[in-house]
C-alpha cells in the first residue's frame, strides 16, 4: 500500500492560495500559458510567478517550478460581475490606464520614502547601514593593524609605569666557600613631592626613621616647597632593609620604598683590594666586581659580566597624579640572578697577609706594600694584599689592587732569571766561576755591588748567595758565548719567557704590564743592569710568578684568581686551567731551587728562614732603586728611594707556596731598607700560618739545616 | 477536464487541524532539558576551574613572594654568618679575651703502621650526603649556597 499524504494539508493550505491565484485568469485564455514576463493590466505591473500548477492526465497535480524570483504575496482583485476586458477595450478605449510598474512609473520623490513605502525606506536604511559598518570596520581595522601598535604604546605610556627590578648580584666566595662579598637586600627611599599634602608631617616621619642629615633635612624641604615640584626625589639609597620594610609598613602618600641590594663585605677589609667595588647601582668599578661584574662599562674594557645578571621588568598601572594602583602590578620579565664565582683566595691568609704588612709597614715607617701568596703547582693565588700609607699617615688597606696595578725595579730579585738563564743556556753551571771586583765600568756608569770587596772569585752559586751585581752581569754576558749582542737577546728572551713585559693572565683591571724594554732598545748601562733587575720593570704579580716557575721546576703557569663559577642551577663550573710553559729545565730549576735554599740559609736572606721551624725555606732577597718622577734614584732630600722584596717559597725541597713581601719606600738610611732586612721577616713570619692554613706538612726527606751547613 | 477551481470557504481556511499528540516530540524536549542541563554544568564547571585556578594561582604568588622573602633572609642571614666567621672578627674577640696569635707549630711523625691499621680499624672519615636531613647546618657555606640555589631555581 502506498502511504498517502493526508488531503487535508494540501487542499487545506495549498489549494485556497492557488485558487486564488487562478481567479483572475479563469476561463479559456488564463489556461494558456502566460509567457514569461508578460504584463497583465489587470494584475498590475508585477510579474505572476509560473506558479500554476499543472496536472497530469490521471488528475495528480504536478508540484509547481520553483520560483524564479523572490517570493511577493500578492493581493489579487477578486473577479467582479462587470464586463469583460475585452469588451471594455473595445468600448472604451480610451484612456490608458495608468501604468503602474515600479519601473515605469515617474517616482514620485516627495512619498519616496513615506509611510506606505517600507521597501525602500529598508533599503535605504540596510545601504546606511552597510555603509556605516564598512566605515567603522575599515577604521577598526587600521586602529588594528597600521595605527595599532603607536597606539597601544600611547595608550600604555599613559596609564602604566614600568619599573626595573635588579637582578641579585653573584656571591665571590674564597676558596673555602667563604663570602668574600655578598648583596643583602636595602632598601632606596623616595618621595613623590605632587602627592604629598602634609609636608611636615611627612619630613617628621622620615626623620624618625632615616635620621636624615641637615643637608637632607633641606634639600626635601625645598623640594616640598618648590612651585614647580617634581615627581619623584630621592631621599636616601642603600638603606637597611628592615627601616625600608618599616616604612612602607606605614603607607604614606607620596613616599615610595624600593628594594635594592647592598653589596658587603662580611669579613670588613679582608680582600678589598682584590674584590673591588661597586657603585650605588650595584655596578662593579673596580677589582674583581668590575672585572666580572662591570656592566656596560665592563664589556666596553673587554670583561665579561658574570656576577650582574639580567634586570626584570616590572609594569603597574598608575592613576592620574601618578599614583599606582594596588594589585597592578605585574612581573613583566623575571630577573635573571647573576652567576656566583669562586676565588682561589685563601681569606684566613689573606687577612693574615694584611696584617702582617700593616703591622711591618707601620713599624719601617714605608710607604706601602705588597705581598703576594701563590700555589706553586697551579698558580691560584692564595692572597694577594697591598697596603698603603694614607695622606694622614695612616697605613690602611687599598681599595686597588697596587700589586697588579703598579710596577717597579725589581732589584736583586730578578737575578734569578739570569742565573736560570745562564744555566739552562749552558753558559755556566753552578759552580762556573768568575773574578769579580766590587765594581765596573758601564758605558758610562760605575756600576757596583752592595759593598765594598776585593776582587773575588766567585762561583755562581756564591754570585747569587752574596747578590753580586757585577757577578750577575758576568753570566748575563757568558750567555753569548762571546758575542754580547747575542748575550742580551737571550737574556731578553729569557725575560719574556719568564712573563716579564706583558700583562698577566690575571687581566685585572688596570694591570700594568711593566716595562721591559726590546734588547735592542736598551742603551748604556742599561743593558747589563737588566741581569740583575735595574732597568725594567715588573709588577709584583709578574715577580711571583717568574720566582713561582723556578719553584714549579722550571715550569712558569700563569697566576690565577677565579677556580670556578656557579651557575644559575647551583652547579660549579672550574675555570679553565691556568697556562703554563717551560722556561727552564726542572734539572736546572732544581738548581737555583738549590741557590735559593742557600740565600736563605747563608746569604742575604737569612732572616727569611729565622724563625721557621718546621720547614726549609728558599728565596732571593732584592733591593731595588726606585725611580722618581724627576729622573734618578733620589729624592727631593738626596736620599735615595729603595724598594725592598723578597720572594721565596717553603718547603725548599718540595715546593708547594710561593710568597713575595715587598715594601716599598722603606726608611732610606736605616738597616731596614734591604729586601732581607724589610721584606724577609715578614716571609718568615707569614710561612707558619700559610703551612697550617694550606695543610703543608715538613716534607719526609729535608735538606740538612741550615745550621748544620 | 480540469474541475474549476474554487475559492476555499472561509471557515475552512481559518479552521486549526485538531490538537493531536506528535510523535516524537517529548523526545526533542527532554533532548532540549538534557542540554540545557549539560550546558548549564559545563558553565558552572568553567567557573569553578576558573575560580580553582585563580586560587591556585593565588596561592602560586603567595608561595612566591614566600620564596623570595626566604631567600632574602637567607642571603642577610648568610652574611651575617660570613662576618661573624671571618677572620677580622675572630681576631678582634680573641685579642679582646688576650690571646695572642700561635708562634710555634708542632708536627707530629706518626708511624705509617700505627696510621694504616688505624684507618683499617675505623675506615674512611663518613661524609654525609649534602642533602641529608641535618648535615646542612655542617655543610660548607658555598655547598649550602649550592643547594638553596639549586632548589631556588626549580621553585616555580
Amino acid at each position: 500500500m502506498s502511504r498517502r499524504t493526508p488531503p487535508s494539508r494540501t487542499a487545506g493550505r495549498t489549494a485556497p492560495r492557488v485558487a486564488e491565484r487562478r481567479t483572475p485568469a479563469s476561463g479559456p485564455q488564463a489556461r494558456r500559458s502566460p509567457r514569461p514576463g508578460s504584463t497583465d493590466p489587470g494584475l498590475g505591473s508585477y510579474r505572476v510567478p509560473q506558479r500554476t500548477a499543472a496536472r497530469t492526465a490521471d488528475g495528480r497535480r504536478t508540484p509547481p517550478p520553483p520560483p524564479t524570483r523572490a517570493r511577493r504575496e500578492i493581493t489579487l482583485r477578486e473577479p467582479t460581475p462587470q464586463p469583460s476586458r475585452e469588451h471594455r477595450r473595445k468600448a472604451q478605449p480610451a484612456p490608458t490606464p495608468p501604468r503602474r510598474r515600479v519601473v515605469a512609473a515617474a517616482p514620485d520623490r516627495r512619498h519616496r520614502f513615506s509611510a506606505g513605502r517600507p521597501r525602500r525606506r529598508l533599503i535605504l536604511l540596510l545601504v546606511t547601514l552597510l555603509v556605516a559598518l564598512v566605515a567603522l570596520l575599515v577604521k577598526v581595522g587600521r586602529l588594528q593593524t597600521a595605527d595599532g601598535e603607536a597606539l597601544r604604546a600611547a595608550g600604555a605610556e599613559q596609564w602604566t609605569r614600568e619599573v626595573t627590578l635588579p637582578a641579585d648580584r653573584g656571591t665571590i666566595f674564597d676558596r673555602n666557600g667563604e663570602e668574600l662579598a655578598v648583596s643583602i637586600p636595602a632598601a632606596s627611599i623616595s618621595i613623590n613631592p605632587q602627592l604629598i599634602t602634609d609636608a611636615e608631617g611627612t619630613l617628621r616621619m622620615l626623620n624618625q626613621l632615616l635620621v636624615l642629615t641637615p643637608e637632607e633635612d633641606a634639600k626635601l624641604r625645598a623640594e616640598l616647597a618648590a612651585t614647580d615640584k617634581k615627581g619623584f626625589v630621592y631621599v636616601r639609597r642603600a638603606v637597611d632593609g628592615s627601616i625600608g620594610e618599616q616604612l612602607a609598613a606605614l603607607d604614606i602618600v607620596g613616599v615610595n620604598v624600593d628594594r635594592e641590594d647592598l653589596r658587603v663585605l662580611p669579613g670588613g677589609e679582608t680582600g678589598r683590594s682584590v674584590i673591588g667595588r661597586t657603585d650605588i647601582d650595584g655596578i662593579g668599578t673596580a677589582g674583581l666586581e668590575l672585572q666580572y661584574g662591570g656592566g656596560e662599562a665592563g664589556v666596553a674594557l673587554g670583561y665579561e659580566d658574570i656576577l650582574t645578571g639580567t634586570p626584570g621588568l616590572l609594569t603597574r598601572e598608575v592613576a592620574p597624579k601618578g599614583r599606582s594602583i594596588p594589585g597592578s602590578e605585574q612581573v613583566a620579565l623575571d630577573p635573571v640572578p647573576g652567576q656566583d664565582i669562586v676565588l682561589t683566595l685563601d681569606r684566613s691568609i689573606q687577612f693574615a697577609t694584611e696584617e702582617a704588612l700593616l703591622t711591618r709597614v707601620n713599624e719601617l715607617g714605608a710607604r706601602s706594600g705588597y705581598v703576594i701568596v701563590m700555589d706553586t703547582d697551579s698558580g691560584d693565588v692564595l692572597a694577594m694584599s697591598s697596603v698603603r700609607r694614607n695622606d694622614e699617615g695612616v697605613v690602611e688597606i687599598t681599595t686597588g689592587n697596587n700589586a697588579a696595578v703598579n710596577a717597579y725595579e725589581p732589584g736583586s730579585v730578578a737575578k734569578v732569571v739570569t742565573v736560570a738563564a745562564g744555566l739552562n743556556q749552558g753558559a755556566v753551571t753552578p759552580d762556573s766561576t768568575f773574578v769579580v771586583p766590587w765594581r765596573r765600568q758601564y758605558a758610562d756608569d760605575l756600576l757596583s755591588d752592595s759593598h765594598q770587596h776585593p776582587d773575588e772569585l766567585m762561583t755562581v752559586e756564591q754570585i747569587l748567595v752574596e747578590s753580586s751585581n757585577i757577578g750577575t752581569i758576568d753570566i748575563q754576558e757568558s750567555m753569548g758565548f762571546g758575542d754580547w749582542d747575542a748575550a742580551r737577546q737571550s737574556h731578553w728572551e729569557y725575560l719574556r719567557s719568564f712573563g716579564f713585559g706583558e700583562r698577566t693572565a690575571l687581566n685585572f683591571p688596570g694591570e700594568s704590564p711593566g716595562i721591559l724594554k726590546h734588547w735592542t732598545d736598551l742603551w748604556g748601562s742599561e743593558r747589563v743592569t737588566v741581569a740583575y733587575g735595574q732597568g725594567f720593570a715588573a709588577t709584583p704579580i709578574q715577580m711571583i710568578s717568574a720566582i713561582n716557575a723556578i719553584a714549579n721546576d722550571g715550569v712558569y703557569v700563569a697566576p690565577q684568581l677565579v677556580s670556578a663559577y656557579v651557575d644559575g642551577d647551583g652547579e660549579l663550573v672550574d675555570a679553565p686551567a691556568a697556562e703554563e710553559h717551560e722556561v727552564v729545565r726542572p734539572e736546572i730549576a732544581e738548581q737555583v731551587q738549590n741557590m735559593m735554599h742557600q740565600v736563605a740559609c747563608r746569604g742575604t736572606g737569612k732572616l727569611a728562614q729565622e724563625g721557621v721551624a718546621n720547614f726549609n725555606v728558599a728565596g732571593k732577597t732584592g733591593t731595588g732603586l726606585k725611580s722618581q718622577p724627576g729622573g734618578g734614584y733620589t729624592d727631593a732630600s738626596g736620599n735615595r728611594v729603595y724598594y725592598a722584596s723578597f720572594a721565596g717559597f717553603f718547603p725548599a725541597e718540595d715546593p708547594q707556596v710561593t710568597v713575595l713581601v715587598s715594601i716599598d719606600e722603606p726608611p732610606a738610611g736605616d738597616i731596614n731598607r734591604f729586601g732581607g732586612t724589610a721584606a724577609a721577616p715578614v716571609f718568615a713570619g707569614l710561612v707558619p700560618v700559610i703551612a697550617h692554613e694550606m695543610g703543608v706538612q715538613p716534607p719526609a726527606v729535608a735538606f740538612e739545616s741550615c745550621s748544620a751547613g | 477536464m480540469a474541475a474549476p477551481l474554487r475559492t476555499a470557504p472561509l471557515a475552512a481556511r481559518r479552521v486549526s487541524p485538531d490538537l493531536q499528540l506528535v510523535p516524537g516530540r517529548s523526545r526533542v524536549a527532554w533532548f532540549m532539558v538534557v542540554l540545557t542541563v549539560l550546558v548549564g554544568a559545563v558553565m558552572i564547571g568553567a567557573v569553578f576551574l576558573h575560580t580553582r585556578l585563580a586560587e591556585r594561582q593565588l596561592q602560586i604568588d603567595s608561595l612566591e613572594r614566600s620564596v623570595n622573602e626566604e631567600q632574602e633572609q637567607f642571603d642577610v642571614l648568610r652574611a651575617q654568618r660570613a662576618e661573624l666567621r671571618s677572620p677580622t672578627r675572630l681576631a678582634t674577640e680573641a685579642t679582646t679575651l688576650g690571646m695572642i696569635p700561635g708562634s710555634e707549630t708542632e708536627y707530629i711523625s706518626v708511624d705509617p703502621m700505627i696510621l694504616a691499621i688505624t684507618i683499617a680499624r675505623t675506615g674512611e672519615v663518613p661524609v654525609g650526603e649534602m642533602t641529608e636531613l641535618g648535615t646542612n647546618a655542617r655543610m660548607r657555606p658555598l655547598d649550602q649556597f649550592r643547594l638553596v640555589k639549586s632548589v631556588s631555581q626549580e621553585a616555580p
